[in-house]
């Protein structure tokens, strides 16, 4: 299977924001993060509260730049967004006014792509998905999790070389959770772009990803990087999420998130 | 600064065309010159106190405005391209406040006396029957036609009804103004009860809350954001039914005053009192508000403050 | 294994409960469940099930058309007391009360005069180590936070029933291993019976003595699990084997349910 990622690479990124009002006071949000993802891998990143990693995504779309540091995505350094780096928000913000098939083929419209071609390419994307019946339907006709679906499609129809997921299943029951988390799985195995998925879910990020990336308190840097060492294909496996092998891995991630979050209860009490 | 400067200019400089019988007093010219003053003043403040400049820009925004739009006034009138007596200098204005500041206090303490009173009555009839209407569906469906029916009617058609019903014009006017506000307190009061979220209901009454505790601790205090946009609201309608309700004929208030000095055809007091007026909205509002920020200061964290 | 305490704290009971929804959505159907004087019971199923509902039921803010429900021996028909308090997902403090005064309210309610309920509620949020958070208001504290003040506010007026629905499940994971552990430990020490509703496998089974797993609508009982850990369950491995091997098997059981209502709502083309 070829790899059609591209690589991403942080280096010495720092970001700081103006001191703001309420809970969350500005200052240094990330330091000094280095960080290296494989090209075509399927990467989560996990925190406490205010570590930063919703920032660290904005920073690898281009809807902000870094305060220091480079950040790198195909060899290239990251100057604004691009439909070449797809992102899959926490509500799906989906164009109300236009139907399902309409709100996916807009990215290749505006980029030029002939509307036959478009039609084509989105129809392909939301089959994939399970939304072949659903292709005239207005948003506010579908449930939650159909859809984040079509979020998802609207983001890969672009073929972009990197996606990126901000708990994009947050909003949903854990049923939809589940059975949309792992398309999103079966898609990256299909097209093994490089995915990079944050989440507040630790049991989903063990699941999902090959690698677990634990972000340490504010300011943000990588506390601990954990390999993920289960066969390709979870969702083939029906029992995968009660084997001893999996509960070892969540146990592990929790472990060090729980230090990371002792550290952040320490840090938030100290105005920085 | 220039703007004030180009004032004096005009009215020092320019000669009075026609002037009429008599000489007024000039009190343009001290004026403009406090103006100055403060002008000075204030630009020594902002260059010293960095924090202060918001504020002392927001001064000087509303003296620019002004300066600019007294400039063709007092060239119009200078040259006698507007005449007396609609349209009076605007010394003779200013002279009002100076000359005849006992009957304008005098008006101002008997409005405010009148308004005040209105307002509170009106207001906590409001509040109550809110309350009624939110909190009981037996009253609500009993009383929600006829609350909808006379709520709306406009209190200046009140007057002929109120005039024969109440013993003087003072009760009269606390009648009209207390009407005034009486509705649209009660109609936000209504809905702010109405909107209580039921989670919160559900969480006290689990709690172990009956209904008395219920209403006066969760539903009056939810509630009171929405009570006070009803004040707010109200507090418009009654300063405009004040001005009303005094030409029913009453000792002294701004809204006399006005009537009485229109009826001599003395504009420059008419003028005058309406600022007076106006700043004592300003007056009235703010404090409101000074309440409102006390009482619903936890509101802080979750709304834009 | 578990132990059943003195008769007069009475248990939970419900029989032949039946409640619909207008037009004709019927929640539950015949449900009959027995929970004994201080025992941890948690319920689970897809949603829709009816748990919720029959929760609701318990604390008295539902009613419902056929069926008895009685808490230590008196009925429960739609009317609410602090022994069968609530702790909530969306927890619920009262945004114009300071996080003591929250607690306040909840003693204050029971029947304390204002001074010892305000004592009262001040060592409460002491014993959690929140006192620096003690005048706070809501929407000044995080998440986790909020929530910790929500659980002292209910076990604060010691009720006989503690429902929770879901209180958990929006919390991360830090905030919620914390409360899932401080439920524990106070239920093991004060022996007050709980239900607790989730829709997390492994948080039911972690925690309860005993899963009640339901079908989906019409809710009705499919069958209630025993879960052989010890009682002290903060001793016990979350990867342990006998934890996931129960877990497992109550996840097969709500697969086919899942399956089941997944199949009910696309024929309707949701």
């Amino acid at each position: 299977m070829p790899i059609l990622g591209s690589e991403v690479e942080l280096l010495g990124v720092s970001k700081s924001r103006p001191k703001g009002t309420g809970r969350e006071t500005g200052g240094l949000v990330l330091n000094h993060l280095n960080l290296r993802v494989e090209p075509g891998s399927f990467v989560s990143i996990v925190g406490p509260g205010g570590c930063g990693k919703t920032t660290l995504l904005r920073l690898l779309a281009g809807l902000e730049p870094p305060s220091a540091g480079h950040v790198h995505v195909g060899g290239e350094i990251v100057r604004g967004p691009s439909p070449r780096r797809g992102i899959i928000f926490q509500d799906a913000t989906l164009f109300p006014w236009l139907s399902v098939i309409k709100n996916v083929t807009f990215g290749p419209l505006s980029v030029g792509v002939s509307p036959k071609d478009a039609e084509a390419r989105a129809t392909h994307w939301l089959n994939f998905l399970g939304l072949g019946k659903f292709l005239q339907r207005y948003p506010h006709e579908l449930s939650g999790g159909m859809q984040q679906r079509v979020a998802i499609a609207r983001a890969i129809v672009n073929e972009p070389d990197l996606l990126l997921a901000d708990e994009p299943f947050g909003g949903l029951d854990w049923i939809t959770r589940e059975q949309v988390s792992e398309e999103l799985l079966r898609l990256w195995h299909t097209t093994r772009k490089t995915f990079i998925y944050v989440t507040h879910a630790l049991e989903e990020a063990v699941y999902v990803s090959q690698r677990v990336i634990i972000l340490s308190a504010r300011p943000g840097t990588v506390a601990k990087v954990i390999d993920i060492d289960l066969p390709a294909q979870r969702w083939a496996h029906a029992d995968l999420r009660f084997t001893p092998e999996y509960a070892h891995l969540v146990e592990e991630v929790r472990e060090v998130f729980a230090e990371q979050t002792a550290l952040a209860a320490f840090a938030a009490s100290s105005p920085i | 600064m220039t703007i004030w400067l180009i004032v004096l200019a005009v009215h020092n400089l320019i000669p009075q065309v026609n002037p009429g019988f008599k000489i007024p007093a000039d009190y343009l010219s001290p004026a403009a010159l406090l103006v100055l003053g403060i002008t000075l003043v204030s630009w020594i403040t902002a260059y010293f106190a960095r924090g202060r400049r918001e504020n002392v820009l927001a001064i000087y925004r509303v003296l620019i405005v002004l300066g600019v739009a007294l400039i063709p006034w007092e060239v119009a009138e200078r040259l006698a391209w507007i005449k007396p007596p609609f349209f009076p200098t605007v010394s003779k204005v200013i002279g009002v406040y100076i000359e005849d500041y006992p009957t304008l206090l005098l008006s101002i303490a008997y409005s405010m006396r009148l308004m005040i009173i209105g307002y509170v009555i009106g207001s906590i009839a409001g509040i109550s029957f809110g309350l009624a209407l939110g909190w009981s569906k037996h009253v609500s469906n009993w009383s929600m036609f006829w609350m909808r029916l006379i709520g709306p009617i406009p209190a200046t058609a009140w007057i002929p009804l109120a005039i024969v019903i109440f013993p003087n014009t003072f009760s009269a006017g606390i009648f009209l103004i207390a009407f005034a506000s009486w509705f649209p307190v009660m109609m936000l009061t209504w809905s702010g009860v109405a909107g209580v979220p039921k989670a919160l209901l559900e969480a006290a009454q689990t709690l172990g809350a009956d209904d008395k505790r219920l209403l006066r601790h969760v539903v009056i205090p939810a509630a009171l954001p929405n009570v006070f946009v009803g004040l707010f609201m109200s507090l418009g309608t009654a300063f405009a039914i004040l001005v009303v309700a005094e030409m029913m004929g009453v000792k002294a208030g701004l809204g006399w005053y006005i009537t009485w000095a229109q009826g001599w055809s003395e504009y420059h007091k008419v003028y005058a009192s309406m600022l007076v007026l106006g700043a004592l909205f300003i007056i009235v509002v703010s404090g409101v508000f000074k309440v409102r920020d006390r009482l619903l200061s936890w509101q802080k964290g979750i709304l834009r403050w | 294994m578990s132990t059943i305490h003195s008769p007069a704290n009475g248990g939970l009971s419900v029989r032949n409960l039946h409640k619909t929804y207008p037009p004709d959505i019927v929640a539950l159907k015949n449900v009959s469940l027995e929970l004994l004087a201080g025992t941890f019971t948690a319920i689970i199923g897809p949603s829709g099930c009816g748990k919720t509902t029959l929760l609701k039921i318990a604390a008295g803010i539902e009613r419902y058309q056929h069926g008895e429900v009685s808490f230590a021996g008196e009925r429960i028909v739609g009317n609410t007391s602090w022994k069968r308090s609530v702790i909530y997902q969306d927890v619920r403090l009262f945004p114009w009360l300071s996080a003591r005064d929250n607690v306040a309210f909840a003693l204050e309610s029971k029947g304390l005069p204002k001074a010892e309920a305000r004592r009262r509620a001040t060592e409460w949020i002491a014993r959690q180590g929140l006192q620096d958070h003690a005048d706070a208001y809501p929407a000044e504290l995080s998440g986790g936070m909020r929530q910790r003040i929500g659980v002292c506010r209910v076990l604060a007026n010691e009720p006989e029933l503690i429902l929770c629905d879901e209180p958990f499940s929006a919390l991360d994971w830090t905030a919620r291993a914390f409360l899932q552990l401080e439920l524990l430990h106070y239920w093991y020490d004060q022996r007050k019976t709980v239900l607790f509703v989730t829709h997390n496998v492994e948080e039911a089974v972690y925690l309860a003595q005993r899963v009640v797993l339901m079908s989906a609508r019409p809710g009705v009982i499919k069958e209630i699990v025993d879960v052989p850990l010890p009682e002290e369950r903060w001793a016990v491995r979350r990867d342990s084997p006998q934890l996931l091997e129960v877990a497992q098997y109550v996840n097969n059981h709500i697969a086919d349910e899942v399956r089941k209502a997944k199949e009910a709502e696309l024929e309707v083309g949701y």
